[in-house]
């Protein structure tokens, strides 16, 4: 018995083959985790306006080169928060970088938004050109592919991930992504940061097909949980840290996918940085000097977090405790013409908001949505308008990363006292649009299509944006096709829409231009060629047109016999008369007009008298920080007088 | 002892064989006749169930109308079959139209606390098996129709005691 037992246990004739020795971690490799997951110790943060942040990567020797848009240059930042005085333009067919990567010549591998792939010198200069993925493409991430051999880019159009070799040839590509807007190689694996499926998606490419339903995370603010992850930033080829964009944090992952450690917190006061992030889209790594660099776009600016002393405890303000994810006015809304009503498209929360709007402050009567793909809920709704009529009242939204359009009407009876009513909002009917692309020969495109601004005509013809191929879809009441909008060379991105008589105004915010549509006619009318970045547009009874301008952050007016435009509200701030990043503008029939300030989380109405009033996040309201700081203060004497 | 085997062919008597084939030449005729009759009818009118349990829904857009049946009264926490017919200007709706049963509490934030499958049946029939509202209160089930690709929805309120 004692021998079978031998034999059984003796290693050579064990029919299994012996599991491979756990590693040892050795002292450097704990001591640098322990490194790594104390970082988050805020130390600067550098200011880039008017330019704004796209891109950036760690380099080997130490600092960070970055990219950024508005204009286009290759910046570089020491990880002591030295900026370097000169900034070097891109080339000109790079004006919206997406990504960068170094090569050990000290060149730079950079992508830009409408599908370049390049090789630049530290001047900025173009060594050459890459070829990239074939046909028309948009760039979302790029990252070294697994052990260095080529690259990896993100394709946004077509959801895809492709693998390049070094000479920028694909070799091998996957579909399946909904939003690939991140990419890092951890190992042999690729991961992929997902913002329609809010999830880290990992894989093996030598045996592994992307399977985002066994990706890691979803949405949700607890550790661990992502909203809208975006760049990913490989470290010591074992982990990587996340921006997770809507969290307002940046999150550290091991290889398994466990979330180990989180930094930022989203901040209280308008523009606060020293550890609180807004919206950060990217962040990088300098190993040997454990600082994190991470961009934030919405902020133009860049912050650099050092290694905390493990014996202090962070302050339990810097914590993450249980939050959900709230109201934040995203990029569009729309009110009830003549009426008591304002929907708000809500992508952080993926929900709709549907508020009474006259009030001093906008009550919520219920909301709508959800992450998911089942009927009412949402991947990033966008674009929302009302539908003429009230009997119901309907409202259209535009579902991005569902491409489809979903119908929702409410049936309120506006009797007091106004309260909460769950299930008010009910919905109607939705459409598949890339089903019904393909099914409408006029309509069909290689390019699946890519949901943006959305608005409603008079006669009920619904117009939605479709940005993947530069045109406007038109649409009946039920969702049938009727026509569309396209103009070669005038219309680049349809960013905003509103229903102007029997046409449409369209601000194209990457053409730079304000241009208005007419069913039956080939071309439309080019309101103003020239007017920087507009991002949001509707016309006021009396014939002007008003603008928002995400360029310099303010709202302006053309008047009605046309001529300069005058400047309504400006200046980047949350004083009562300044914006910051403001997008959609709507005016009501009796004149006054409504501007959603989605950067400082607010509303602002201009009364038919000239009057303004501001709703929303209190800290970001006229006055608003300087009240949270009094009673910030009155608390603390409070606190010691106990 | 007798013993009885299955193949007893050899024993058969030819009399009996041909008795039985006019028996079943018979009864093809009829079956000839029969077809060649309902053949030449008009279809049938849809039949509109009622009765307790039968609720009647006209979706939101007015496109379709929801024939839904669950057991009257429904039952807590237990499970059954909700099942019905959609009709589209008065006919059923064709089989490649697809149907989705849900339910939820929307005051308390969930849904069915077990996904239910919809099945389609012929004749614009569905089923969903496996229903259960697991707390009391108001329910609200939704019906989903979804053609090619257009989605439509029907819902309407269950009291659950």
């Amino acid at each position: 018995m004692n021998l079978l037992w031998i034999l059984f246990l003796w290693p050579g004739l064990n029919a299994n083959p012996p599991a491979p020795a756990p590693v040892a971690p050795t002292n450097d490799l704990v001591s640098d985790l322990e490194t790594h997951l104390t970082v988050g110790l805020p130390l600067l943060s550098r200011s880039l306006a008017p330019a704004l942040p796209a891109a950036i990567c760690a380099l080997e020797s130490g600092g960070f080169a970055l990219l950024t848009q508005r204009p286009a240059r290759l910046r570089f930042l020491s990880s002591a928060g030295m900026l370097e005085d000169d900034s070097w333009p891109l080339p000109d067919l790079f004006p919206s970088p997406r990504g960068i990567q170094p090569l050990r010549r000290g060149h730079f591998i950079i992508i830009d938004r409408a599908g370049q792939v390049g090789e630049i010198d530290r001047q900025g200069k173009l060594v050459r050109m890459l070829p990239g993925p074939e046909g028309r493409w948009q760039a979302g991430a790029l990252s070294r592919a697994p052990r260095g051999v080529g690259w990896l880019v993100t394709d946004l159009l077509h959801g895809q991930l492709h693998h390049l070799d070094l000479d920028g040839i694909v070799q091998q590509s996957w579909s399946g992504f909904i939003e690939p807007t991140g990419v890092c190689s951890v190992g042999d694996h690729i991961w992929v940061s997902d913002r329609g499926w809010h999830r880290l998606i990992r894989f093996d490419p030598r045996s592994q097909q992307p399977d985002p339903q066994q990706g890691i995370g979803d949405h949700g603010a607890a550790p661990g949980l992502l909203a809208s992850p975006m760049g990913l930033c490989a470290v010591e080829d074992q982990f990587l840290w996340v921006s997770d964009r809507d969290n307002h944090r940046v999150q550290f992952f091991n290889g398994r996918g466990f979330s180990m450690h989180q930094f930022g917190i989203h901040s209280m006061l308008p523009r606060e940085a020293m550890g609180r992030l807004h919206y950060p889209t990217a962040v990088a790594y300098d190993e040997q000097a454990a600082v994190a660099a991470v961009i934030e776009p919405s902020e133009r600016r860049v912050q650099l977090f050092g290694v905390r002393d493990p014996e202090v405890p962070v302050a339990a303000a810097e914590l993450w405790q249980r939050v959900d994810l709230v109201s934040h006015y995203g990029h569009y809304w729309a009110i009830e013409p003549g009426g008591r009503l304002l929907v708000v498209s809500e992508p952080d929360s993926e929900r709709v908001s549907l508020l009474v709007r006259d009030l001093e402050i906008p009550f919520e009567l219920d909301d709508v949505g959800g992450p998911g793909a089942a009927p009412t809920r949402f991947r990033t709704p966008m674009g929302i308008d009302f539908l003429p009529g009230k009997d119901p009242l309907r409202w259209v939204v535009a579902d991005r990363g569902n491409r489809r359009l979903q119908m929702f009407q409410v049936a309120w009876k506006q009797q007091p006292p106004l309260r909460r009513e769950p299930a008010l909002v009910q919905l109607v009917r939705s459409v598949d649009m890339a089903r019904l692309v393909q099914q409408h020969p006029p309509w069909q495109s290689s390019v699946p299509p890519r949901l943006a601004a959305l608005a409603c005509g008079e006669d009920g013809i619904i117009a939605v944006a479709d940005d993947a191929n530069e045109r406007i879809l038109l649409l009946d009441r039920r969702f049938r096709p009727v026509g569309q909008f396209e103009a070669a060379g005038l219309l680049k991105e349809a960013t905003a829409i509103s229903a102007d008589g029997s046409g449409f105004l369209v601000a194209d915010a990457i053409g730079g231009s304000l241009l208005r549509f007419e069913q039956g006619q080939p071309q439309p009318e080019v309101i103003d060629g020239d007017c920087r970045m507009p991002v949001g547009v509707d016309r006021h009874p009396d014939g002007s047109i008003w603008y928002t301008n995400g360029a310099n952050h303010s709202l302006l007016r053309i008047p009605p016999e046309g001529g300069e435009a005058q400047t309504i509200l400006g200046g980047a701030g949350t004083g009562e008369r300044q914006l910051f990043r403001p997008r959609a503008v709507r005016i009501d029939a009796d004149g006054s007009v409504w501007v959603l300030d989605h950067g400082n989380h607010r509303g602002v109405v201009i009364d038919p008298n000239g009057a303004l009033r501001h709703f929303g996040s209190e800290p970001y309201l006229p006055d608003g920080g300087v009240r949270m700081r009094k009673l910030k203060l009155q608390q603390k004497k409070l606190q010691e007088q106990r | 002892m007798t013993e009885f085997d299955s193949d007893n062919s050899e024993s058969s008597e030819r009399p009996g064989c041909i008795i039985l084939g006019l028996v079943i030449f018979s009864l093809l005729t009829g079956l000839v006749m029969l077809l060649l009759f309902v053949g030449c009818q008009a279809p049938p009118a849809a039949v509109v169930p009622q009765g307790p349990g039968w609720k009647s829904w006209i979706s939101a857009d007015g496109s379709y109308e929801v024939m839904l049946y669950i057991p009257d009264p429904a039952p807590l926490n237990q499970e059954f079959t909700a099942h019905g017919t959609v009709f589209k200007d008065g006919e059923p709706i064709s089989e490649t139209v697809e149907v989705v049963f849900d339910g939820g509490m929307p005051q308390h934030a969930h849904g069915l606390a077990v996904p239910v499958e919809t099945i389609r049946r012929s004749a614009g029939g569905f089923a969903a098996a496996g229903v259960r509202f697991h707390m009391g209160g108001r329910w609200l089930l939704t019906v989903d129709i979804i053609d090619g690709p257009h989605l439509e929805r029907a819902r309407g309120w269950v009291e659950i005691r």
